[in-house]
């Protein structure tokens, strides 16, 4: 067996969300696991585990480092982390291959030149119960993002009195976030509220009394949260970004709103948009489970991209890399532009000889160019 | 045995799409006949070291990089780099001297034959003008067969296909050139272009009925081939949001419904990326990659009730559909654009339904549900049968 490096944010600790992939990729390979914080100071000994292959979940940034040892890598970006990110960062990880969970970030990443394989997760419905009582509308909120304004006052304006109960699990991801606005005493409808249950029973109870799910966050990797609750047969209201809008058809089987703007609607066909839900999840995990042998050949046939050693010089922006990604967003788009030679280096630099039919000054085409816009001025060396 | 028989097409640069896939299915069907010395594929010499296509010689420069680019990066510095004007100079130059290789090459002589799979410009301006050199007795028979793709593929032309019909006006009188053309409608405009009678050759049946799928699988629905828009890609969300309303209401959840297609280019797919995302939601849809190995595509379509077209008619007015002749082939009722090239077909062989709106395509798809499997697949299978034996009769016919 391959021996896999899975490395992954730390804060998958708390939610699990990978758990699903580990389970899948301890069939095919003998892998060994690594968590690691985003935002506390990269140490490459971290990593410093032998591998026949390196698989990155969520922790895209870090997958120079592999592939400057020229180690074969694979990358599982996810939307909500990966959305924003400047075209030259997928151009740096292109020698990497990609399973994306999110249809955007994997047309993405097909654009910027990299091999890229679209996966739809759904979970096990059979293990699920379904609730299929839709006499009343019974809701339930997971504040996860207060700071987003997905709270109270949100399904307030969306449902109000159409709603008879609210439950809020008031948890959020960032403790030290500003809290979210707080119910009001006159609601139209019953709140009750928790901050912790003792075992995730506790939750499952309460999730299975209730049909509508108000999605917690504004986009999602992967959205175990919301897929779990369509599986339940609830009906599932969310912010209109991936992967919601990937796996929710609007007013299909769940309903897409705009956070800041949408305002009342009327709760029609819950109980058959409830169903819908159920039934794709049900068609997707039986399309999920297919597509796993598919996944798995296609992480097993990432080789090494061939980068000839460098004496150091990539390793060393693979470090700056991290570096510059750690300090956020300008930062890092201003260190992907000044190192776009090297860029160059790790990422293979495909040539269409005449993609528009006309060479530039330089002698090269727009497509030499992998379609990224030029910097003007030469490029600064690494 | 009467001479040698050649494949030829010098579009065929890639390893997967059509062309590549005529190329074997025509050596295989005319190696078939016994009648030939020796049936030879000639390709793009950048088409790369395929398995499938070991045995392909390689000989043609790709003449339409600046129409369809290929990723293998065919070209040479200098060409890389020739102006407009230039580069369509160095194109009319490769043709007629990769016609002249291969007559050089092969030692092209009048007992043997040419065939062109899928006329494309250059490939047939480098032909007639090498063949102008020569003494009408010393030519090959050379069949042309016309799918409506790169007849006029060129940049350098402003009417490029007018030019190469005008061509091969002058030199039908040879009685060595044969024109055929994929669809009726396309064989009626050559031969009023022409003033000759043009034959119909669509794609001859070269794969086995697939068997159908099982009663407990899903009712499926399959939008085959690489998409693009004038495939209609961007139909398929109306098509088929409106055809699950109507399916569900009609057979409950107890029998579920799914929906193949394949996705468009990461290019194309840029401007669309909401669309297909709902796309991508709605419940048993599943969005196939937009290159797929021949054993996928069979697999897919194995798995289908229906094959659903929603060409573009004004593209596809005088083309036909390969995916139609795979359908056909396999077995398996489609449901399509009429006023399509292929709409004839389709009609003639009572090979399915022919829809202008997403109504009737949602009627048609409606009709095909209630029908009982059984009856689909006799259906398609005597489509298959009178398709099958006019296509050899064409064929035949055509090539005597």
């Amino acid at each position: 067996m391959k021996r896999l490096l899975f490395v992954d944010h730390d804060f998958h600790g708390k939610t699990r969300s990978h758990e699903f992939f580990l389970r899948l990729l301890e069939t095919r390979f003998e892998v060994s696991y690594v968590a690691l914080s985003p935002l506390e100071p990269f140490d490459p000994r971290a990593l410093d585990r032998p591998c026949d292959v390196a698989l990155l979940w969520q922790m895209d940034f870090l997958a120079p480092h592999f592939l400057a040892r020229d180690i074969p890598t694979v990358v599982c970006p996810m939307y909500d982390g990966s959305a924003g990110l400047p075209d030259l960062h997928w151009v740096a990880l292109r020698r990497a291959r990609f399973v994306n969970f999110s249809y955007a970030l994997h047309n993405a990443v097909r654009l910027a030149g990299a091999a890229s394989l679209h996966a739809k997760y759904y979970p096990d419905p059979s293990m699920l119960p379904i609730c299929g009582d839709f006499s009343t509308l019974r809701a339930f909120l997971w504040v996860r993002r207060p700071e987003e304004a997905i709270d109270c006052a949100l399904v307030e304006r969306l449902l109000g009195d159409q709603l008879d109960s609210l439950h809020l699990h008031e948890v959020p991801d960032n403790r030290a976030a500003p809290a979210g606005r707080a119910p009001r005493g006159d609601a139209p409808f019953r709140v009750t509220r928790s901050a912790w249950f003792p075992d995730r029973g506790d939750l499952d109870r309460i999730l299975s009394d209730c049909n509508v799910y108000i999605a917690p966050r504004s986009a999602e990797g992967i959205g175990m949260g919301f897929l779990e609750a369509m599986a339940r047969g609830m009906v599932v209201i969310a912010n209109d970004l991936p992967t919601h809008n990937e796996y929710i058809a609007n007013w299909v089987n769940g309903i897409l709103i705009d956070r800041k703007r949408t305002g009342r609607f009327a709760a029609e066909r819950f109980e058959a948009i409830g169903r819908k839900a159920r039934l794709s999840v049900e068609l997707g995990r039986r399309h999920w489970l297919e597509q796993q042998d598919a996944v798995l050949r296609f992480i097993d046939a990432a080789e090494p991209p061939g980068i000839a050693a460098s004496g150091g010089l990539l390793e060393d922006f693979a470090l700056g890399l991290v570096g510059a990604y750690q300090r956020g967003g300008q930062a890092y788009g201003a260190f992907l532009a000044d190192n776009y030679l090297a860029l160059g280096l790790l990422g293979e630099r495909r040539r269409h000889a005449r993609r528009d039919g006309v060479a530039d000054a330089t002698g090269g085409t727009a497509a030499d160019r992998g379609g990224e816009a030029e910097p003007r001025s030469a490029p600064r060396a690494a | 045995m009467t001479g040698r028989l050649f494949v030829l097409d010098p579009v065929c640069a890639l390893p997967y799409g059509h062309n590549l896939e005529a190329m074997k299915y025509f050596q295989t069907y005319f190696e078939g006949w016994e009648r030939f010395d020796e049936v030879a594929c000639v390709a793009c010499r950048h088409l790369g070291e395929q398995e499938s296509a070991r045995a392909f010689h390689r000989l043609f420069e790709f003449y339409y990089q600046d129409l369809l680019p290929i990723p293998s990066g065919p070209h040479s510095e200098q060409v890389a780099r020739l102006g407009h004007v230039e580069y369509g100079q160095w194109l009319d130059q490769a043709c007629v001297a990769d016609a002249r290789a291969v007559f050089g090459r092969f030692g092209i002589t009048a007992a043997d034959r040419l065939f062109y799979p899928s006329a494309d410009f250059y490939g047939a301006l480098g032909l007639l003008v090498h063949l102008a050199d020569l003494p009408a007795e010393e030519w090959p028979r050379v069949h042309l067969r016309f799918v409506g793709a790169l007849e006029g593929g060129s940049r350098h032309y402003a009417e490029p296909r007018a030019l190469l019909l005008a061509l091969l006006r002058r030199r039908l009188g040879t009685g060595r050139l044969f024109i055929s053309a994929e669809t009726p409608v396309y064989a009626s405009f050559l031969s009023e272009a022409l003033s000759v009678p043009v034959s119909v050759t669509p794609y001859p049946l070269m794969s086995g009925e697939l068997d159908w799928p099982g009663d407990d699988e899903p009712f499926t629905v399959f939008f085959p081939g690489a998409a693009r828009h004038d495939k209609g890609f961007l139909r398929i969300a109306e098509i088929i949001g409106r055809f699950q309303e109507e399916y569900y209401e009609a057979f409950g959840e107890t029998r579920p419904l799914r929906v193949y297609a394949q996705d468009l280019r990461p290019q194309d797919a840029a401007a669309h990326l909401r669309h297909i995302g709902q796309l991508c939601g709605l419940p048993g849809f599943h969005l196939l990659p937009d290159s797929l190995p021949t054993a996928e595509m069979r697999r897919h379509a194995a798995r289908a009730h229906v094959f659903v077209l929603p060409y573009a008619a004004d593209v596809y007015a005088l083309r036909g559909s390969a995916v139609l002749m795979e359908a056909l082939a396999f077995g398996r009722p489609v449901v399509a654009e009429g006023g399509t090239g292929f709409a004839d077909q389709i009609r003639y062989y009572r090979a399915g339904s022919l829809c202008a709106t997403p109504a009737e395509y949602v009627a048609s798809l409606m009709a095909c549900a209630r029908t009982p499997a059984a009856a689909l697949r006799l259906r398609a299978a005597q489509a298959r049968h009178r398709f099958a034996v006019d296509s050899e009769a064409a064929y035949r016919e055509w090539i005597r």
